[in-house]
């Protein structure tokens, strides 16, 4: 049977890039409403895993993956690839609004990409909670109707955080999200987790130790596409049980 | 001075010598063009037929219409295909399909433009036994496809990956990507690249020869033989008459005017699609 207690549970995930394999049997738990992070060295295949949950790993012709990926205990390879990833949204490394699209239209535009219609009432009210969410409305509400990509870098991953969020995912995943941002775009963005994560389930892939560290109540170490380590923040840091956790975490692969 | 700083500045020279001559043989061109042709233009040489033989002034509205409507409705034939195939090939990068179009619209674009006019005579004005306008668009259509399918597949390539990882990760689906998030961003250099190649095939001549044939009366029935100015420009440089030989430098420099608003507009797309891009 398929039950699980947690959000998202992954088991025996393997994946691979034409013939190298980059992930090795992952089994992960994700518990709900909480900032799961996903650290480790550069190359350690924790972009790949969070790709291959929503089935993006999969759109590049040469990489496949295996395993299951249970979603609330629902086994995502039975579902509709698109009700999966409506049900997980993704913010990526590098802010990604649509050039062709106004902050308004961005906010919105899971409904537009799927074909959902939406009255205009709706959609100002789904714009103005969800950028009330992302703490973006005050900034942005006079810029609705400009382009998305006319913000700051740090707004603009908001504004991707509000498009992910417009869709009321159950589950959020982020790449490495800050890695193209400013100190204090940063710190706007990982106070926002704290609020986000009443509501969502969060996934969230950095290399930044003291990040993962700051926001995350569970951790997961990643090595050589293996998961070394998941568990409570705290425990991992202060008395981790893997050799290779401990090395990282004192500095020996940066 | 040392060799090293000889050479260079040899080389330097060299290069500006050879960018100037460039603008040089061009403004040449305009120049003699602008001259030949633009004191001749009057009001009736836009808005009247010619005259009969014989017979000074008259116009050549009749081949700005003809030009007018071959090359529109050769690019209304074209583009649906050409764009097609350019999506198709941008979509299926290195697959093996996608590389022998590819190839197969360079091959395309290197054919002769009076093959491509036999071509049409062959199949359409021969077949139906007379020389016409639809005969003419739809040989110039053949050398639409290829460039459009062309300039439309690397513009879309230009396209971030990261733009359409965005859709998927938002559930859409591959058609919703390509239309809404793919053709979408790349509208302005496509529209460019279809302004391009409209600006191409309204200069050709020879395959004109075989099939719109030309005509001495206004005409807008596209199953009979039409002008076009590039025909006109033909018939009346070989004429012996001195005011159908002035006649031809105006027309030349219409046709050089139209082609340039084509170009130069095309300009104007590709320098917006770019600001998006970066």
């Amino acid at each position: 049977m398929n039950e699980s207690a947690y959000a998202l549970e992954t088991r025996n995930i393997s994946a691979w890039y034409g013939k190298d394999q980059v992930l090795f049997n992952v089994s992960a738990q994700i518990p709900e409403k909480k900032v799961t992070a996903v650290m480790g060295p550069s190359g350690c295949g924790k972009t790949t895993f969070v790709r291959t949950l929503n089935g993006l790993h999969q759109t590049n012709p040469q990489a496949r993956a295996t395993g299951t990926i249970l979603l609330h205990g629902v086994d995502t390879s039975t579902l509709d690839i698109v009700d999966v990833r409506k049900r997980m949204g993704m913010v990526f490394q590098r802010p990604n609004p649509f050039p062709t699209m106004t902050v308004y239209e961005n906010v919105l535009a899971g409904y537009y990409l799927t074909g959902c219609h939406l009255s205009r009432q709706k959609g100002d009210e789904i714009v103005e909670t969800t950028l009330k969410k992302v703490g973006l409305w005050d900034e942005a509400q006079n810029k609705l109707f400009k382009a998305g990509t006319s913000l700051s870098g740090g707004q603009q991953q908001r504004l991707c955080i509000a498009r992910a969020i417009a869709m009321e995912p159950e589950v959020i995943l982020f790449d490495e999200p800050t890695s193209a941002l400013d100190p204090k775009a940063t710190a706007v963005i990982e106070e926002l987790l704290s609020n986000l994560k009443t509501e969502y389930t969060i996934l969230f892939v950095t290399h930044g130790l003291q990040q993962a560290a700051r926001i995350s109540d569970f951790v997961g170490f990643f090595m050589l596409g293996e998961l070394v380590e998941l568990g409570e923040t705290k425990r991992i840091f202060v008395t981790p049980q893997d050799k290779r956790t401990e090395d990282y975490l004192s500095g020996k692969y940066g | 001075m040392s060799f090293r700083k000889l050479k260079n500045a040899t080389m330097g020279m060299l290069v500006a010598a050879t960018a100037l001559l460039i603008i040089a043989i061009l403004v040449i061109i305009l120049w003699h063009i602008f001259i030949s042709g633009a004191k001749y233009l009057n009001w009736d040489f836009f808005t009247r037929a010619p005259a009969s033989v014989g017979e000074s002034g008259g116009g050549v509205v009749n081949a700005i219409i003809g030009t007018f409507l071959i090359t529109v409705v050769a690019a209304a034939i074209g583009t649906p295909f050409g764009m097609l195939a350019g999506i198709y090939v941008s979509e299926n990068r290195g697959k093996r399909f996608a590389d022998i179009v590819r190839l197969c619209a360079d091959a395309l674009q290197g054919v002769p433009s009076i093959v491509i006019g036999i071509f049409g005579y062959t199949f359409i004005v021969a077949r139906f036994r007379s020389y016409s306008a639809i005969a003419a668009s739809i040989s110039l259509a053949f050398m639409f496809v290829p460039t459009t399918a062309r300039v439309t597949e690397e513009v879309l390539n230009l396209v971030p990956s990261s733009l359409k990882e965005a859709a998927y990760a938002l559930g859409a689906r591959p058609s919703s990507v390509i239309w809404n998030v793919s053709i979408k961003t790349a509208a302005a250099g496509i529209t460019s690249g279809l302004l391009t190649s409209m600006a191409r095939i309204a200069g050709e001549t020879a395959p004109l020869l075989f099939t719109a044939f030309g005509s001495r009366y206004i005409e807008w029935n596209m199953s009979r033989p039409m002008a076009a100015l590039p025909l006109q420009i033909f018939i009346y440089a070989g004429s012996p008459y001195p005011s159908l030989q002035q006649q031809a430098w105006s027309a030349a420099f219409v046709l050089v005017l139209l082609i340039l608003l084509l170009q130069f507009s095309a300009r104007r797309l590709i320098s917006r699609i770019l600001r998006i891009h970066t």
